[in-house]
Formats: C-alpha cells, sequence, structure tokens
C-alpha cells in the first residue's frame, strides 16, 4: 500500500531545472547509459512496475528462487538506495534525490524499509523509461495515491480520451510551458490557464509537498487537454474544450475541483485587471 | 511510447529553444537541442534528425554558415531558418541550397505546427 508522503517537496521548476539535470547526470538519460546508470534504471523501474517494495522484495523480482542471488541483488539494491559510506568517503543514493522515498516500514520476517517511487521518481522514469501503454497502466494503478485525480481516474480518462491519457509521460521532459511568453498562441484558453498555473506552481514554494505537487501535476494535465497536439487545427474556441469537459462531465468530483482552479484563475485575473485599469499615469 | 520521429532545434536563447522544444515534443517529435552551429552539426551527426529548426543568428557559427556546412556533408538535410532579423541576400542563396523556410521571430505555437505537419509529416 501506498502511504502519501507530507514532508516538504520542491517545487515543479526544481524539477525540470535541478533534479531532472541531475537525475539524468548521475542515473542516465533514454540513451547512453553507463553500467551502474543501468542498476539504477533497473531498480527504478522494479519500484515502477511493483510498487513499494523492501530491497529483499526487489531483489526477487529479478531472482524468484536463488536465495544466494537474492541476497547479492538485495544488497546492491540498498547501496544504489541509500548510498553508502566507504573509507570515510560518502556516496549518495537515489533517496538523496527524492526519486525514491521510504514509504512504509515493513515488520514481516526481517524488519525494514519499504521503498516506493516519489512523484518526480514517477516522472523521471517516465521520461527516460521505453514504457510500453500496460506498463504506464501498472504504474498509474501502483501509484493511485500520490496522483489520486489522474492515476485514481484513469480508467475513466482512458475510456474517455483514449491514448492521450498517456501525454502525462510528456511532464517528465519538464514541460511546464514556462517561457511561454515568447511564443504566440492562437489558444487563448490554454495560454491563460497554463500562465496560471505557473504563477501558482511557482508561488508557495516552501508548503509544497507530495499532496501539493500531485494537485499540480493534475493541473497541467488536464489544462493540456485543452492544448492536445492531435485536435484539429482551426478548431472552434468551444470544441477545443471538447476533451476537457468530456472528462469532467462524468465525474462530479473531478468537475468540483477543476472548476474551483477555474475561479481561482478568474479572481487573479480580475484583480490584475483591476490594477492595470486603477493606473493614471496619463 | 511511439514517436513520429526526431527534430533538432539550434538556438543560443535558451527561453526560445526551451519553448519551440516544448511545442515540438507536445506536437509528438523526439527533439535534440544544440546551443550552437557546431554543436547542430555534431548533433545531426549523431542523430540524423528529419527535420531541423536553426536559429539565424548564433555564436561561433551562424545559422547560414551551419546550413552551408551541414548541406555539404548531408544534401539531404532539411532546414527551417529562425531569425529574428531577416537578412534576405544569404536566405535567398540558402534558398537555392534547398534550405526550407524562413520564420520570423516570434512565430506562433501553430506556425511551427504547421512547418512541421508540412515538412516532416506523420510516417
Amino acid at each position: 500500500m501506498v502511504i502519501l508522503n507530507m514532508g516538504k517537496s520542491q517545487s515543479m521548476l526544481s524539477y525540470k531545472y535541478y533534479i531532472r539535470p541531475q537525475a539524468h547526470h548521475l542515473y542516465g538519460k533514454f540513451t547512453s547509459k553507463s553500467k551502474h546508470q543501468e542498476n539504477v534504471q533497473r531498480s527504478l523501474r522494479i519500484l515502477a512496475l511493483e510498487g513499494p517494495m523492501t530491497t529483499w522484495e526487489m531483489a526477487k523480482v529479478r531472482f524468484v528462487t536463488n536465495n544466494d542471488k537474492v541476497r547479492t541483488k538485495e544488497k546492491e539494491y540498498r547501496r544504489l538506495l541509500v548510498g553508502r559510506t566507504d573509507r570515510g568517503v560518502r556516496s549518495n543514493g537515489i533517496l538523496d534525490l527524492n526519486l525514491v522515498l521510504v514509504d512504509s516500514k515493513t515488520t514481516k520476517r526481517n524488519p525494514g524499509n519499504k521503498y516506493r517511487l516519489s512523484l518526480y521518481g514517477i516522472l523521471y522514469c517516465l521520461d527516460v523509461m521505453d514504457f510500453n501503454e500496460k506498463e504506464i497502466d501498472r504504474i498509474a494503478k501502483n501509484y493511485e495515491v500520490i496522483l489520486p485525480l489522474v492515476f485514481g481516474n484513469w480508467g475513466l480518462l482512458k475510456s474517455t480520451i483514449g491514448e492521450h491519457v498517456y501525454n502525462i509521460s510528456l511532464l517528465g521532459k519538464g514541460l511546464l510551458f514556462d517561457n511561454l511568453h515568447i511564443i504566440k498562441i492562437e489558444n487563448i484558453e490554454f495560454y491563460e490557464l497554463i500562465s496560471y498555473f505557473n504563477i501558482k506552481s511557482n508561488a508557495r514554494t516552501e508548503s509544497f509537498n507530495e499532496e501539493k505537487i500531485g494537485e499540480l501535476i493534475s493541473l497541467w494535465f488536464f489544462i493540456t487537454l485543452l492544448y492536445f497536439p492531435n485536435l484539429k487545427r482551426k478548431m472552434k474556441n468551444k470544441d477545443t474544450q471538447k476533451y476537457l469537459r468530456k472528462v469532467l462531465k462524468k465525474n462530479g468530483e473531478l468537475n468540483e475541483w477543476f472548476s474551483s482552479f477555474i475561479k481561482e484563475a478568474k479572481t487573479f485575473y480580475k484583480q490584475r485587471s483591476k490594477i492595470v485599469n486603477e493606473i493614471s499615469i496619463v | 511510447m511511439s514517436k513520429k520521429g526526431t527534430i533538432l532545434v539550434a538556438d543560443d536563447d535558451e527561453a526560445v529553444l526551451d519553448t519551440t522544444c516544448t511545442f515540438l515534443e507536445f506536437f509528438g517529435y523526439n527533439v535534440v537541442q544544440a546551443k550552437d552551429g557546431r554543436d547542430a552539426i555534431s548533433k545531426y551527426r549523431e542523430n540524423k534528425p528529419g527535420l531541423v529548426f536553426l536559429d539565424v543568428k548564433m555564436p561561433k557559427m551562424s545559422g547560414y554558415q551551419t546550413f552551408f556546412e551541414l548541406e555539404e556533408e548531408f544534401p539531404e538535410a532539411k532546414v527551417i531558418f529562425i531569425t529574428a532579423h531577416a537578412d534576405f541576400s544569404k536566405w535567398k542563396k540558402a534558398k537555392s541550397k534547398h534550405a526550407l523556410e524562413l520564420i520570423e521571430k516570434p512565430y506562433s505555437a501553430e506556425k511551427l505546427r504547421e512547418l512541421t505537419e508540412k515538412f516532416y509529416p506523420k510516417k
């Protein structure tokens, strides 16, 4: 079972400009990986596809019956996750970059930590690992507790918007649309909402925890439904809302949550507009 | 996840590079970034992209210089120029060597999509 972590979490901009580049540097990109990076990615892949696990259980995934090999692998996974200190020199583990978190303690036979991917760990995995659709479905099922608005509604989303549900992978690449001022864009609804999303996700950085980050990731997902690359061009404005409206119509809670975001954005722009209107230099 | 193909984008302005790449990724392409002309040529050799967006004004090597060098080695390279200051004399020369298009900054996301779909359509 996945348990939501209420400790402090870094902002989404940190993911784009710090965590992701660091993870690429330390643990590899999509292509060109060292042996160490391959091992790290293999361990992350297990946590992605199997959900929270102890290092022993992770090793068991690879070597089901051979206990000697499991023991060796378990040590290797533990070293990769928590790091090591060798002759006074500390080597960081995956936990230090917060791609993996301690989910809970297990008391079964040998007490130990259960590890799982953090939200940024999931994004990194979606970025660098070539998951097929079935595997992404498994990740969604394993981690629905930490991303309830998207992964918790995976079945509904799939039945409504089809393969576009897998666009969540694009966020792994850090596609935040945070530099939109330098490009013209016809879809104003998308432009304004994603701009407000970026303002919102940069504010109150201090108070971010996994729940808040999960909400921001969900907002990104639903806002980008307004700018679907596969939507036919030259659609009328109301048509760009087609996918989003379809999804929201089917789930009252989602509808309420997204409506409150729209309301918040409207209040923000109204206040800004009021300030601009009150400028009386000339 | 299946991708349509690879596009190379070269621009020394990080914000422009980031936004252009964001949209191209969002359109479903795999994107390779380069920060100057030299880097663009080496990334082209490495990735053999189906389409290239080259900023005209870049350090080390201008977009046009990059194109002429690239064109000698890879005459099949499909290149679109991006510029804030159109220099039509060089553009005419590049066009005679099969450069595809010249778009002016700031360009729109829709223009980007139109050009990629025109010159590097879905397989």
